[in-house]
């Protein structure tokens, strides 16, 4: 049964590509964070920018580490 | 006649001879003007408890009400933007306190909802304020349907997410079933709209079609964010800024 997608009342079918809901939950964390915590809001934006790049680049290292621990070390240690 | 010699008892010396100082006094260091507004920004003027209440009514107007109004307008674009974000990842489902018992009859004693994993959830989401206390109460009052269930062996009803092949009764919350629950096959019921029993179609459709798997992760990880930044929001509001009496404090 596959039923019309209501915005806001149904959950949207992006199983397989959930992973770029990371960019706009990267960017609107910076926009809230950076509200608070700048002192001035004269380069708000580009402090925006800097901090949505920074956080995504470090979840990808993350992800990166992760994989490198689960499928390279874990799987050759369980070989041995 | 010999002078009566003087005796410094311990207790009182300090009274009679004050005692010199090891290192001369310094005097303090004059304050610069930048040095002062550092020191304004670590302590603020005071506490501000009507900030924080109108932070917590809607995200941003703690900030607002300080006078600092395009803090206040991204602020709410930060924590809103979040909350939609989460909304249009998992539906209405990204905001659930839980599934909540209730007796089965009204002379049934009361029922204490076991703690789930979802209520634990909804805690950070409840600091995006009355926002998301009314989209939860939305999504229990006409979203949920309402099913028998037993609870330790006793009947109950059980308000939770409508199946993919049931309909809510407007009237009652009530659960009804309208196609075959494993082949989808539909089936004849009464429509609770006209009273009158008929063949169910693909309008017959549940409130809402459940999030699962992942995009309930993500939507509920959404409208947590929303609410945590808030928090951090309302924080800074009542404790962290002063009220600007700067007629060009819109601009900052």
């Amino acid at each position: 049964m596959h039923f019309s997608y209501r915005p806001f009342i149904d959950a949207l079918s992006m199983h397989g590509t959930w992973y770029i809901w990371i960019v706009p939950m990267a960017f609107f964390i910076a926009v809230a964070y950076k509200a608070v915590r700048s002192k001035k809001l004269d380069h708000y934006w580009r402090e925006v920018l800097v901090m949505t790049i920074q956080t995504l680049l470090g979840m990808a290292a993350l992800a990166a580490a992760l994989w490198l621990l689960a499928e390279v070390f874990v799987k050759s240690w369980m070989n041995a | 006649m010999t002078p009566t010699p003087t005796v410094n008892h311990p207790a009182t010396t300090f009274l009679t001879t004050p005692t010199a100082s090891p290192t001369p006094r310094r005097t303090p260091p004059t304050m610069t003007t930048l040095d002062q507004n550092a020191a304004e920004d670590l302590f603020p003027e005071r506490f501000q408890p009507v900030a924080l209440l109108l932070a917590f009514l809607l995200p941003g107007l703690g900030h607002w009400y300080l006078g600092l109004r395009r803090r206040a307008r991204l602020i709410a674009l930060g924590v809103l933007g979040l909350f939609a974000c989460g909304l249009l990842t998992a539906g209405i489902d990204a905001v659930d306190s839980g599934q909540f018992y209730m007796p089965a009859s009204t002379t049934s004693p009361p029922i204490i909802t076991p703690v789930d994993r979802e209520m634990v959830g909804i805690i950070g989401t409840l600091f995006v304020g009355p926002v998301a206390i009314a989209v939860d109460q939305l999504h229990q009052r006409r979203f949920k349907v309402l099913a028998e269930s037993y609870l330790g062996g006793r009947p109950v009803l059980i308000r939770r997410n409508a199946k993919p092949f049931e309909i809510r009764d407007p009237a009652t919350g009530l659960a009804i079933a309208v196609r075959e629950p494993i082949t989808g096959n539909p089936i004849e019921f009464k429509d609770p709209a006209t009273g009158t029993k008929r063949l169910s179609t693909l309008a017959d459709r549940p409130p809402n079609v459940p999030s699962l798997g992942r995009m309930r992760e993500i939507g509920g990880l959404f409208t947590c964010l929303a609410g945590m930044l808030n928090l951090i929001a309302m924080v800074d509001a009542a404790w962290g800024r002063k009220r600007s009496t700067d007629p060009d404090a819109r601009r900052r």
